[in-house]
Protein backbone atom coordinates (compact mmCIF):
# COMPACT_ATOMS: atom_id res chain seq x y z
CA UNK A 1 0.00 0.00 0.00
CA UNK A 2 1.17 3.66 -0.90
CA UNK A 3 1.40 5.46 1.93
CA UNK A 4 0.98 9.09 1.13
CA UNK A 5 3.32 11.80 2.76
CA UNK A 6 2.29 15.12 4.04
CA UNK A 7 4.48 18.17 5.43
CA UNK A 8 3.44 19.74 8.19
CA UNK A 9 4.73 23.21 8.56
CA UNK A 10 3.22 24.60 11.94
CA UNK A 11 5.22 26.28 14.86
CA UNK A 12 2.65 25.80 17.59
CA UNK A 13 4.35 22.51 19.42
CA UNK A 14 0.60 21.46 20.63
CA UNK A 15 -1.28 22.00 17.48
CA UNK A 16 1.03 20.31 15.17
CA UNK A 17 1.61 17.31 17.88
CA UNK A 18 -2.08 16.77 17.74
CA UNK A 19 -2.94 17.17 13.87
CA UNK A 20 0.53 14.51 13.41
CA UNK A 21 -1.50 12.24 15.87
CA UNK A 22 -4.83 12.66 14.32
CA UNK A 23 -3.02 12.09 10.86
CA UNK A 24 -0.89 8.86 11.32
CA UNK A 25 -3.70 7.28 12.52
CA UNK A 26 -5.63 8.03 9.15
CA UNK A 27 -2.30 6.58 7.86
CA UNK A 28 -0.67 8.85 6.60
CA UNK A 29 3.08 9.52 7.31
CA UNK A 30 4.15 13.29 8.62
CA UNK A 31 7.04 15.18 8.64
CA UNK A 32 7.05 17.88 10.93
CA UNK A 33 8.68 21.44 10.29
CA UNK A 34 8.60 24.47 13.01
CA UNK A 35 9.19 26.98 10.17
CA UNK A 36 8.79 27.98 6.41
CA UNK A 37 13.09 26.88 5.96
CA UNK A 38 12.30 23.77 7.14
CA UNK A 39 9.12 23.20 5.57
CA UNK A 40 11.43 23.99 2.36
CA UNK A 41 13.88 21.82 2.84
CA UNK A 42 11.23 18.59 3.93
CA UNK A 43 9.27 19.51 0.83
CA UNK A 44 12.18 19.28 -1.31
CA UNK A 45 13.80 16.15 0.10
CA UNK A 46 10.25 13.95 1.17
CA UNK A 47 8.39 15.38 -2.12
CA UNK A 48 5.04 15.10 -0.32
CA UNK A 49 1.85 14.17 -1.14
CA UNK A 50 0.29 17.12 0.44
CA UNK A 51 1.49 20.03 2.01
CA UNK A 52 0.03 21.71 5.29
CA UNK A 53 1.91 25.21 6.15
CA UNK A 54 0.73 27.70 8.84
CA UNK A 55 0.63 31.42 6.84
CA UNK A 56 2.88 32.90 9.65
CA UNK A 57 5.52 31.28 10.55
CA UNK A 58 9.61 32.55 11.21
CA UNK A 59 12.16 33.12 8.88
CA UNK A 60 10.16 32.12 5.55
CA UNK A 61 6.47 32.41 5.61
CA UNK A 62 3.59 30.49 4.61
CA UNK A 63 2.81 32.66 1.26
CA UNK A 64 7.17 32.31 0.34
CA UNK A 65 6.59 28.46 1.07
CA UNK A 66 3.76 28.57 -1.47
CA UNK A 67 5.53 30.69 -4.04
CA UNK A 68 8.86 28.47 -3.60
CA UNK A 69 6.73 25.25 -4.59
CA UNK A 70 4.85 26.67 -7.07
CA UNK A 71 7.10 29.35 -8.93
CA UNK A 72 10.68 27.40 -8.07
CA UNK A 73 9.86 23.77 -7.93
CA UNK A 74 6.96 23.91 -10.36
CA UNK A 75 5.43 21.17 -8.93
CA UNK A 76 1.10 21.23 -8.31
CA UNK A 77 1.14 19.24 -4.87
CA UNK A 78 -2.14 20.18 -2.99
CA UNK A 79 -1.42 22.74 -0.39
CA UNK A 80 -3.62 24.08 2.52
CA UNK A 81 -2.47 26.79 4.20
CA UNK A 82 -3.99 27.45 8.09
CA UNK A 83 -5.18 31.57 8.95
CA UNK A 84 -6.38 33.63 11.83
CA UNK A 85 -8.88 36.08 11.77
CA UNK A 86 -7.33 39.25 10.54
CA UNK A 87 -5.34 37.37 7.67
CA UNK A 88 -8.12 37.27 5.04
CA UNK A 89 -5.59 39.54 2.70
CA UNK A 90 -3.11 36.59 3.22
CA UNK A 91 -5.48 34.39 2.48
CA UNK A 92 -6.11 35.77 -0.86
CA UNK A 93 -2.18 36.11 -1.63
CA UNK A 94 -2.34 32.56 -0.32
CA UNK A 95 -5.33 31.57 -3.40
CA UNK A 96 -3.34 33.18 -5.75
CA UNK A 97 -0.02 32.07 -5.42
CA UNK A 98 -1.65 28.45 -5.61
CA UNK A 99 -2.81 26.81 -2.27
CA UNK A 100 -5.42 24.72 -2.74
CA UNK A 101 -7.59 25.05 0.36
CA UNK A 102 -7.43 26.88 3.62
CA UNK A 103 -8.60 26.58 7.47
CA UNK A 104 -9.27 28.93 9.48
CA UNK A 105 -7.80 28.79 13.24
CA UNK A 106 -8.65 27.43 15.68
CA UNK A 107 -10.48 24.27 13.67
CA UNK A 108 -11.23 21.17 14.24
CA UNK A 109 -9.03 18.14 13.31
CA UNK A 110 -11.83 16.25 12.29
CA UNK A 111 -12.58 18.90 9.77
CA UNK A 112 -8.92 19.39 8.66
CA UNK A 113 -9.12 14.94 8.31
CA UNK A 114 -11.75 15.37 5.71
CA UNK A 115 -10.59 18.06 3.60
CA UNK A 116 -7.20 16.24 3.38
CA UNK A 117 -8.80 13.50 2.46
CA UNK A 118 -10.71 15.24 -0.11
CA UNK A 119 -7.55 16.63 -1.87
CA UNK A 120 -5.88 12.91 -1.55
CA UNK A 121 -8.44 11.09 -3.09
CA UNK B 1 -9.87 10.58 34.32
CA UNK B 2 -9.91 14.41 33.48
CA UNK B 3 -11.14 16.80 35.97
CA UNK B 4 -13.84 18.79 35.40
CA UNK B 5 -13.90 21.69 38.14
CA UNK B 6 -11.31 23.67 37.10
CA UNK B 7 -11.58 27.46 37.07
CA UNK B 8 -9.97 27.68 33.49
CA UNK B 9 -8.98 24.70 31.31
CA UNK B 10 -12.03 22.27 30.14
CA UNK B 11 -10.23 19.27 28.31
CA UNK B 12 -13.07 17.76 27.33
CA UNK B 13 -12.34 18.79 23.90
CA UNK B 14 -8.98 17.82 23.68
CA UNK B 15 -9.56 14.32 25.39
CA UNK B 16 -11.98 13.56 22.31
CA UNK B 17 -9.82 15.23 20.31
CA UNK B 18 -7.08 12.13 20.90
CA UNK B 19 -9.29 9.48 21.55
CA UNK B 20 -8.62 10.15 25.19
CA UNK B 21 -4.87 8.81 24.34
CA UNK B 22 -3.46 9.52 28.06
CA UNK B 23 0.11 9.62 26.53
CA UNK B 24 -0.48 12.05 23.47
CA UNK B 25 -2.34 14.16 26.38
CA UNK B 26 0.47 14.46 28.60
CA UNK B 27 2.83 14.94 25.57
CA UNK B 28 0.82 18.30 24.33
CA UNK B 29 0.04 19.05 27.88
CA UNK B 30 3.62 19.40 29.10
CA UNK B 31 4.46 21.29 25.58
CA UNK B 32 1.68 24.00 26.62
CA UNK B 33 3.19 24.25 29.86
CA UNK B 34 6.77 24.96 28.11
CA UNK B 35 4.47 27.36 25.62
CA UNK B 36 3.30 29.24 28.44
CA UNK B 37 7.09 29.62 30.37
CA UNK B 38 7.88 31.10 26.62
CA UNK B 39 5.33 33.36 26.19
CA UNK B 40 5.16 34.80 29.58
CA UNK B 41 9.21 35.75 29.50
CA UNK B 42 8.17 37.98 26.04
CA UNK B 43 5.58 39.27 27.48
CA UNK B 44 7.99 39.98 30.17
CA UNK B 45 11.14 41.32 28.17
CA UNK B 46 9.67 42.21 25.18
CA UNK B 47 6.82 45.02 26.05
CA UNK B 48 9.52 47.17 27.60
CA UNK B 49 11.04 47.16 24.52
CA UNK B 50 8.24 47.91 22.78
CA UNK B 51 8.66 45.13 20.44
CA UNK B 52 5.03 45.74 18.74
CA UNK B 53 5.76 42.48 16.01
CA UNK B 54 7.83 40.35 18.84
CA UNK B 55 4.74 40.63 21.21
CA UNK B 56 1.95 40.37 18.03
CA UNK B 57 3.87 37.39 16.93
CA UNK B 58 4.53 35.50 20.18
CA UNK B 59 0.77 36.12 20.98
CA UNK B 60 -0.29 35.27 17.76
CA UNK B 61 1.87 31.30 18.29
CA UNK B 62 -0.19 30.94 21.33
CA UNK B 63 -3.34 31.75 20.16
CA UNK B 64 -4.97 28.43 19.04
CA UNK B 65 -3.73 26.67 22.42
CA UNK B 66 -6.37 28.92 24.17
CA UNK B 67 -9.21 27.08 22.79
CA UNK B 68 -8.07 23.77 22.75
CA UNK B 69 -7.05 23.94 26.39
CA UNK B 70 -11.00 25.45 26.67
CA UNK B 71 -9.66 28.48 28.31
CA UNK B 72 -12.50 30.47 27.08
CA UNK B 73 -12.40 33.67 30.10
CA UNK B 74 -9.01 34.59 28.22
CA UNK B 75 -9.95 34.30 24.85
CA UNK B 76 -10.84 37.96 23.99
CA UNK B 77 -8.47 39.27 25.87
CA UNK B 78 -5.49 37.37 23.65
CA UNK B 79 -7.82 38.54 20.76
CA UNK B 80 -7.10 42.12 21.97
CA UNK B 81 -3.66 41.76 22.72
CA UNK B 82 -3.09 40.48 19.24
CA UNK B 83 -4.98 43.09 17.24
CA UNK B 84 -3.50 45.95 19.79
CA UNK B 85 -0.05 44.30 18.88
CA UNK B 86 -0.65 43.83 15.19
CA UNK B 87 -2.28 47.19 14.84
CA UNK B 88 -0.19 48.86 17.41
CA UNK B 89 -2.93 50.76 19.15
CA UNK B 90 -4.65 51.30 21.93
CA UNK B 91 -1.28 51.02 23.49
CA UNK B 92 -2.19 52.65 26.81
CA UNK B 93 -4.72 49.46 27.39
CA UNK B 94 -2.09 46.60 27.53
CA UNK B 95 -0.95 46.84 31.01
CA UNK B 96 -4.16 45.62 32.46
CA UNK B 97 -4.95 43.08 29.33
CA UNK B 98 -1.17 41.39 30.45
CA UNK B 99 -1.63 41.55 34.04
CA UNK B 100 -5.14 39.55 33.17
CA UNK B 101 -2.92 37.22 31.19
CA UNK B 102 -0.04 36.33 33.05
CA UNK B 103 -2.68 36.02 36.20
CA UNK B 104 -4.71 33.42 34.06
CA UNK B 105 -1.86 31.83 32.64
CA UNK B 106 -0.07 31.14 36.20
CA UNK B 107 -3.39 29.19 37.00
CA UNK B 108 -3.98 27.54 34.00
CA UNK B 109 -0.43 26.12 34.78
CA UNK B 110 -1.12 24.84 38.00
CA UNK B 111 -4.55 23.44 36.67
CA UNK B 112 -2.52 21.61 34.02
CA UNK B 113 0.21 19.82 36.28
CA UNK B 114 -2.56 19.46 38.82
CA UNK B 115 -4.07 17.43 35.58
CA UNK B 116 -0.54 15.62 35.14
CA UNK B 117 -0.21 14.93 38.25
CA UNK B 118 -3.49 12.78 38.51
CA UNK B 119 -3.18 11.37 35.08
CA UNK B 120 0.25 9.71 36.11
CA UNK B 121 -1.38 8.51 39.32
CA UNK B 122 -3.94 7.42 37.86
CA UNK B 123 -1.34 5.20 35.02
CA UNK B 124 0.41 3.81 38.36
CA UNK B 125 -2.47 2.59 39.17
CA UNK B 126 -3.83 0.83 36.78
CA UNK B 127 -0.67 -0.85 36.26
CA UNK B 128 -0.25 -2.24 39.77
CA UNK B 129 -4.39 -3.27 39.76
Amino acid sequence: MNIKKIVLAEDNTTLSLLLKFRLEKEGYELFMAVDGKEALELIEKESPDLILTDIMMPFVSGLEVISHVRLKLDVDTPIIVFSSAGQEEMVLKAFNLGANDFMGKPFSPNELIIRVKRLLS
Amino acid sequence: MIASNHQYIDLQSLKENTFDDASIMQEIMTLFIELIDEYVIILNTELPNKNWEGLFKATHKIKPNISMFGISQLEPTILQLENNFRKEEHLDTINNLIEYTLTVFKDVKKEIITELKSMNNEHKENRFS
